[in-house]
């Protein structure tokens, strides 16, 4: 164990560690009683500790400040968006998606209207389609029964689901006076 | 890095902005401050080279010695703690390479993988400049001590 290897364990500093863990007591031994590695191994200590107290330089005050007026010049056109008034996760236009089901439950119940209403005498009303020659009578339904009211409700629900589908296309694609703005702090 | 007052805070606003504008490439797996450590230590060789500097005082790369600069004398009359102060004027003699890894691994506690990214190297350079600043510190420190005590006696 000499010095020179000894004192090339101790500039290591903490990547000493592929060494067994034999060697490096052996080492560390040798640097506690030689009179030219034990002071070097107290200044590597006290280096390890002083270096980890460096000061750091503080930022200038107005870093961020010139910072955002730099990304401004960089890229001025960048739509900015307000955290507080972003559309929340799981929604696609800032409320509850409740226009796709809505469009689906409405024809699921205009459906169903037709598929069990049953045609009833004079009190039907019916309408045929011809075509190509043939005549094909489509549903038939009962505009004062039950199953009347629950068609119209059905096209209704189903209506205004598409419209909210269209209109919410609509004001996602144009912009708008009141979009969100993202203000420097 | 740059070891001039303008010319840091020049590279300093430029790897923020740089960041900002690059931020599709961060990998979010990943910690955020060696991605921004290696832009701005990019930036700042860079600023070297465009300023001239290379064959007056440092080159582009990271093996140069010079004297401390103004902003670091700036900043040595802060510290008020006198073996600290000495610390840091014998830091800032340091290669520019082994000076930056001294301060990203001790200072700001980065590890040596994201150290040899930063500075765009492998670890086992990063473990090399850490070895010969460490040798150098420890001689500046030990003849200080040895000056000191031969004074007081």
């Amino acid at each position: 164990m000499t010095c020179q290897h000894v004192l090339g364990l101790i500039d290591a500093g903490p990547f000493v560690s592929d060494y067994p863990p034999a060697h490096l007591e052996a080492a560390w031994q040798h640097a506690r009683q030689c009179i030219t590695c034990s002071p070097a191994l107290r200044a590597s200590t006290a280096l390890t500790a002083e270096l980890a107290a460096l000061p750091g330089l503080a930022p200038p005050a107005d870093l961020a400040a010139a910072v955002l007026k730099r990304i401004a010049l960089v890229e001025p056109a960048t739509p900015v968006l307000d955290a507080a008034r972003m559309p929340q996760a799981g929604t696609r236009f800032g409320g509850p998606d409740w226009s796709a089901w809505s469009t689906v439950l409405g024809g699921v119940l205009a459906g169903l209207a037709i598929v069990f209403s049953a045609p009833l005498g004079s009190a039907s009303v019916g309408f045929g389609l011809r075509l190509r020659g043939m005549a094909v009578d489509s549903a038939m339904m009962l505009p004062t029964t039950t199953g009347g009211l629950v068609f119209v409700v059905g096209l209704a629900i189903y209506a205004a689901g598409l419209l909210a589908l269209v209109g919410g296309e609509a004001d996602h694609d144009s912009p708008s006076h009141d979009e969100p703005r993202l203000v420097a702090k | 890095m740059v070891r001039h007052p303008g010319g840091a805070e020049e590279v300093t606003q430029d790897a923020f902005v740089r960041a900002y504008t690059h931020l599709h490439q961060y990998d979010d797996h990943r910690p955020f401050y060696p991605w921004l450590a290696s832009i701005a230590v990019r930036l700042g060789q860079n600023w070297l080279r465009r300023h001239g500097q290379t064959a007056r005082r440092e080159s582009a790369s990271l093996d140069s010695t010079c004297e401390p600069s103004e902003a670091e004398n700036v900043l040595t009359s802060l510290i008020t703690d006198e073996r600290s102060r000495r610390l840091w004027q014998a830091v800032a003699t340091l290669p520019s390479g082994e000076r930056t890894a001294v301060f990203l691994y001790y200072r700001d506690d980065l590890t040596v993988t994201d150290i040899a990214r930063a500075l765009g190297v492998t670890t086992g350079t990063i473990k090399t400049f850490l070895f010969r600043a460490r040798r150098h510190l420890r001689g500046r420190l030990e003849a200080e001590t040895t000056r000191h005590r031969e004074t007081s006696t």
